[in-house]
């Protein structure tokens, strides 16, 4: 059995998907927060106008151009390993696959759509690009994207994460990136920030406005502003992921996937490898999609909410606490009614279709799971890439109770050798695990009883 | 046992940001969006220790209603900023 399934360069997908073009109820336009649609020319200051046509494109199929092929060259295809050896620890008839995207240079699966926005922004006739990053993954992508094309990268990193996370900023300034403590000095905001309190550890809000009025300010007009997820352009990049994996699959003669795994956190990771499976969905196929994050708090993951995650325009206040007559802390929101906001739009719609099924899992079960994953499949996996691994292994174990020969695949999205210090935690016995009282739970979900549920708009078909 | 005698009794827990990707102090969470709470903070900290109850005696209802209400979609707050960024563009700008 060969454990990696490899594509030659010249079989590389020559197209990236745009799930927009065939989600059951098409999707809003995005509103500006006057609540009227986003114009192309509103986002013209920050975003070359050839990605805001891919942004707002109801293009099924979009070409991906022969020189951002030969940047991808560097390590796409990225194989497709058969986990055969955690399958064995698991005594599993599941066959297990996993797209291996820690083989770029930076090591995550972000470059995938850094090098895209790179080079749209240098045909635009731009020469610098800025952004903001918190640990430094999309920032060292975005400085690995623009050092290939020689054009300037200016990172306002948190202040927090810059001075905890002092490799992947050497990363970035490797790559030829001046990567600037957030708040900073260099924009208004930042400034604004600093007068009100010179001591603040920064968050990835200041970081940016920062990046942006970096942007849009820059006299010569030759800067703009690149981000590493939630929108559709970068979904789209990633969807090469997704694409590979099906032509993988069927190079060694996998006929059908039973389930597709990645983590959610922006989105573009799990959409990249799920959004052609989607397709196949929507098409008839039985596939169970699952995008995979931390636990999030049960408090919050029951009952009718406030707001509907799918309508992402929403800005609604949360009901205050008060209205529902009850002295609990806080109000609460259903999985998709809190969790979701932040997540990427498409992938926003494809949970109301009901096309995908979010899951969420405890840190204690996603450390176990990267640990059993590292002592055999020997990768050490990043923070986010063990929900994922926990997910596998579930599956897994239900495909074993089932005695069904299932094919699970997943994004082995990146590696965690710059996050070791929670593995030590782990290990040294450390991470705590409060067990949340079940009376909290009770006492919340009789709150929700007879509250509205906002509709949601979708078709209804799963 | 840490008990809530001040509102820095957990500061010196940590916890990994799902945000920026590596661990952080409580003492950053609970102050991160303007001196209130990130939005996550349940979600992130709900399996520590009672963070709810902590939520519960250290903020006011509207506070709370504040910093758990969702974000603005990413293309509005874009939007946001870009119009706040003009307005920060010198008056003498030629190109504003």
């Amino acid at each position: 059995m060969n454990v990696k399934v490899l594509l030659d360069e010249k079989e590389i997908p020559r197209q990236w998907y745009n799930l927009a073009a065939d989600l059951p109820t098409p999707m809003q336009p995005p509103l500006g927060p006057d609540g009227k649609p986003v114009s192309p020319d509103m986002l013209a200051p920050v975003f070359p106008m050839n990605l805001i046509e891919q942004e707002v494109s109801a293009e099924r199929w979009i070409d991906i151009p022969e020189e951002v092929l030969d940047l991808l060259y560097r390590w796409r295809p990225a194989p497709l390993h058969r986990a055969k050896y955690i399958e064995e620890a698991l005594d599993t008839p599941a066959r297990i696959y996993y797209k291996n995207e820690g083989v770029s240079p930076p090591g995550s699966h972000k470059p995938n759509t850094a090098v895209a926005q790179a080079w749209y922004n240098k045909q635009f006739g731009i020469k610098s690009i800025a952004t903001e990053t918190g640990a430094g993954q999309w920032g060292s992508a975005l400085a690995f994207a623009c050092a290939l094309l020689g054009l300037e990268c200016k990172v306002f990193m948190v202040r927090i994460s810059f001075d905890q996370k002092p490799f992947r900023r050497l990363m970035m300034e490797t790559w030829g990136a001046k990567c600037v403590p957030s708040p900073s000095s260099e924009t208004k905001a930042g400034r604004d920030v600093l007068e009100r309190d010179p001591d603040t550890p920064g968050s990835l809000g200041i970081a940016i406005s920062e990046a942006v009025e970096a942007a849009v300010t820059d006299p010569s007009g030759k800067t703009r502003y690149a981000l590493g997820s939630v929108l559709n352009h970068v979904l789209l990049h990633q969807t090469i992921i997704g694409l590979e994996a099906k032509k993988q699959l069927a190079k060694i003669g996998e006929k059908k996937v039973d389930v597709v795994i990645g983590c959610a956190g922006g989105g573009s990771n799990f959409a990249g490898l799920a959004f052609p499976f989607v397709n196949d969905k929507i098409h008839g196929e039985d596939i169970a999609i699952i995008p995979v994050e931390p636990t999030s708090c049960p408090t919050m993951t029951r009952g009718p909410y406030a707001y509907d995650f799918g309508d992402t325009a929403m800005t609604t206040p949360l009901l205050p606490m008060h209205s529902l007559g009850h002295g609990f802390v806080p109000p609460p929101i259903h999985a998709g009614g809190l969790r979701y906001h932040g997540i990427a739009p498409l992938v926003s719609q494809a949970i109301v279709e009901g096309l995908v099924e979010p899951r969420a899992y405890h840190q204690l079960e996603c450390y176990a799971a990267a640990i059993q994953w590292a002592r055999t499949e020997g990768s050490i996996s990043a923070p986010e890439t063990s929900h994922a691994i926990a997910c596998v292994i579930e599956e897994a174990k239900k495909a074993k109770e089932e005695g069904k020969e299932k094919v699970i695949l997943f994004n082995w999205s990146g590696h965690g050798l710059m996050d070791l210090t929670g593995y030590e935690r782990y290990l040294s016995g450390q991470l705590e695990d409060f067990p949340l009282p079940e009376g909290m739970l009770k006492e919340s979900l009789a709150a929700l009883d007879g509250l509205p549920k906002p509709p949601a708009v979708k078709s209804g078909k799963w | 046992m840490v008990t809530d005698v001040t509102i820095e009794a957990h500061d010196e827990r940590e916890a990994y940001c799902r945000m920026l990707g590596h661990l952080v102090p409580f003492r950053y969470c609970r102050r991160v969006a303007e001196g209130l709470p990130c939005r996550k903070i349940l979600d992130c900290w709900f399996e520590c220790f009672d963070v709810a109850a902590f939520v519960r005696k250290r903020y006011t209802p509207e506070q709370i209603g504040c910093f758990l209400s969702p974000p603005k979609p990413k293309m509005a707050s874009l939007v946001e900023l870009i119009e706040r960024a003009k307005a920060a563009r010198k008056p003498t700008d030629p190109s504003g």
